[in-house]
Parts: C-alpha cells; structure tokens; sequence
C-alpha cells in the first residue's frame, strides 16, 4: 500500500515540474516589426520654437540569451539619450517560450511594458495608453508602424520631462514628442 | 605547525591598516580674487534666450563651498597622515526647457594636468577648462580667444573668454550637432552658448 501512495506521490509531483523550453524563442512576426534600425546612431529633433536637439544611440545590442541549457530567448536592446534636453529612450523586446514583449524606459525611470500576445500593457507608474498605427506623417515624411504612448489621461501623475505623447516607428525610432507644458519636438532627421 | 607558521609569515607580508585619524596641517582657501571669477549666487534667475527667440528661465540650483582633502602619500588616509583641505566651489545652473544643466567649478588645487588652476564649466555631457594665472587673470593661448570688447545680441560685453567645448564621452563622426563654444566673462559669467549648427543660447538683458 506505501508503494502505491509512494508512486501517486511521485507522480503527482511531476505534474507539477513544468518542462523547461528547449530550442530558440525569436520574436514574433508582430514584435520584429518595432526593431529599430541600430546604424541609427543619431538622429536630430526640432520643437515648435526651433530648437535643435539631437539623440545619439548610448546602447545597441541583439543576441540570443539562454537562461537555461538549451532554451534561447531573443533579446533586442536600442537607447538614445539626447544631448540638450538629456532624454533618454530605451526600447527592449523580448521573446520567450510564451510571448513577446516590447518594453519602453523613459529617463530611467518610466518604465512601460506591452504583451505583444496577450496585448496587455504594464508600467512602474501610470499606465499608458499604447496605440499601434500603419503610419503617420511627420514634416512630410511617411513613417511606418507606428506605437504611441499616450499619458494625457495621467497629466499630473508623470514627471516634467516624460513625454505626455510619444510615436515611436518600429524602424525609425523615435519621431515626434508632446510635453506636457505643450512644447512639441518632431524628427528631422 | 607548519601551516601556522607559513600563515604568519603570509600575513606579516601585508601592511596592516593602522586606522588612526588623519591631521589637517594646512587649509587653504580660495582667495577674494578667485573667487570673484564666478559671479552667481544661489536661488539667482538668470534669463537666457535661444537664438530662435525662444526664452527661458535659468536657476542657479548650487553655490556650494566645500574642503577636499589632499594627502601627499596615497596611503596616509587611513594612517594617520598628513593632509591639506583645499576649497572648493561649485556652481551649478538649471532650466527646465530647454533642459541645461551648467555647473562650473572652481577647485584649489595644483594636481591638474596643467600648470595653471582653471574653472572647469559643464554643461550636459561637454566641458571645458578656463585657465588663470597666479594673478587670477585668465589665460589667453591658441586654445582660448580672448575679447577685449563682443557683440551678442545687440549688447556689448567686454573680457569675454570664447572657447571650445569637448564631449566627455566618445563621439562618432556622425554627430554634427552639439554645444560648440562657451562665451564667458566674470561679470556676467555664461554669456552664450553657440551650437555647430548656429543655433545660440545666450543671455536675455
């Protein structure tokens, strides 16, 4: 009679031991599609009064880590800082045996997260509305797949310099930024 | 017995930290002179204006005195050496948008890489170092232009130290944009910032 509670027992538990993935876990066809260009090193913007800043890439990398023996998850990693106004944009996907996911940090400190499959949005703080468009058209430039962070609805729960709307182009980057005292910067270049 | 005998021997090889208090046997302060080469003082609203007729507030955040400790022997900290505490300033100004952060520092100290004491400005991520000599006179060289008389926005300013700025951080050939040249005197102190493009940020009288 132990035995057979002895192997119930065994069994039991190894339901509960989840196999761990083996193979590679690349981004979806959807996520591929924000990768922004990393020989973007630089790009400029210009706001509504004329003022020039320029963002220079401070991180680029795509590799396949391996948390495990035999699982590789793919990871793509880009960010600006830009040199008057100091802001810095991280963009990170991430694939796994689940889902893939699109992360954005905002002056590291704004941290956003969206679930490509299960299309769920999460942050560290107010929780932006993220809208995903085929185009828009940016001082006479059509730019493609396009996400725009959208904190209108959180004014006053974000800090001064987190933008209040961002459209980011999945090859591109970053193109156009509304702040919230109103001043607008949009991609030149 | 062996073993203890070579772990002493081991350990007899290394100096021991002593951790005995440090003495002070000299303070130097910045002198009246010097440190009239920076003209700001806290909570100070300095109005600046881009060249594209945007204007903007700028607040002088930090005027902070402080000692920094110099010892002759690198170990002397923590064993009760000698040290001179040498003043020091530091002066930092800040405006929300456009997003500038300015310090300049003044630092009685002769371990610079040059001859002379300078005033190190910043802003963002470039610097640059003024020179002065023992006269506390700033040092015009090939590196440093030096106006007796300038033209900036319609006012006149005189003495005015014009030099370049240099990134502290590695930058590839691509960026043609950046902070350029510093406009500085001690009257007035940051009086324009020039960009490589032409764009200009300088002060609103």
């Amino acid at each position: 009679m132990s035995r057979i509670l002895l192997i119930i027992s065994f069994l039991f538990f190894l339901g509960c031991v989840k196999d761990e993935p083996i193979g590679i876990f690349s981004l979806s066809k959807e996520a591929s599609k924000y990768k922004i260009d990393g020989e973007i090193t630089s790009f400029k913007m210009i706001d509504n009064n004329g003022i020039t800043d320029l963002f220079r890439q401070e991180n680029f990398s795509l590799y396949h880590h391996e948390p495990w023996e035999g699982g590789f998850f793919e990871s793509y990693d880009i960010a600006y800082r830009s040199i008057i106004n100091n802001y810095y944009f991280n963009l990170r996907l991430n694939a796994d045996d689940y889902s893939s996911t699109m992360s954005f940090t905002w002056n590291q400190n704004n941290y956003v997260y969206y679930d490509f499959k299960y299309k769920e949005t999460d942050s560290d703080g107010f929780k932006p509305v993220i809208s995903f468009y085929k185009s828009i058209m940016i001082r006479g430039v059509n730019y493609k797949d396009i996400i725009e962070l959208d904190y209108s609805k959180g004014v006053d729960k974000i800090k001064d310099n987190t933008p209040l709307k961002a459209f980011i182009s999945g090859k591109k980057g970053l193109l156009k930024i509304v702040r919230k005292d109103g001043i607008v910067l949009e991609r030149i270049s | 017995m062996k073993y203890l005998i070579i772990s002493f021997i081991m350990l007899s090889a290394f100096p021991t930290c002593c951790n005995e208090d440090s003495v002070e046997v000299e303070r130097i302060l910045l002198s009246k002179e010097e440190d009239n080469l920076i003209n700001y003082t806290k909570d100070e609203v300095v109005k600046f204006k881009h060249s594209n007729g945007f204007t903007f507030d700028v607040l002088v955040t930090n005027n902070d005195y402080s000692f920094r400790r110099s010892f002759d022997e690198s170990c002397a900290e923590c064993c009760g050496g000698e040290y001179k505490s040498l003043q020091e300033r530091f002066v930092s100004l800040t405006s929300n948008y456009p997003n500038l952060t300015m310090t300049l520092s003044l630092s009685n100290n002769n371990f610079s890489y040059s001859e002379h004491k300078s005033i190190n400005f910043s802003l963002n991520s470039y610097s640059t170092n003024l020179f002065y000599d023992n006269k506390n006179e700033f040092i015009c060289d090939s590196l440093v232009v030096c106006h007796d008389q300038i033209k900036i926005n319609n006012t006149n300013y005189f003495n005015v130290l014009e030099k370049k700025l240099d990134s502290r951080f590695h930058v590839n050939d691509t960026i043609d944009f950046y902070p350029q040249k510093l406009f500085y005197n001690t009257t007035k102190g940051i009086i324009q910032i020039k960009m490589s493009n032409n764009e200009s940020y300088f002060i609103d009288n």
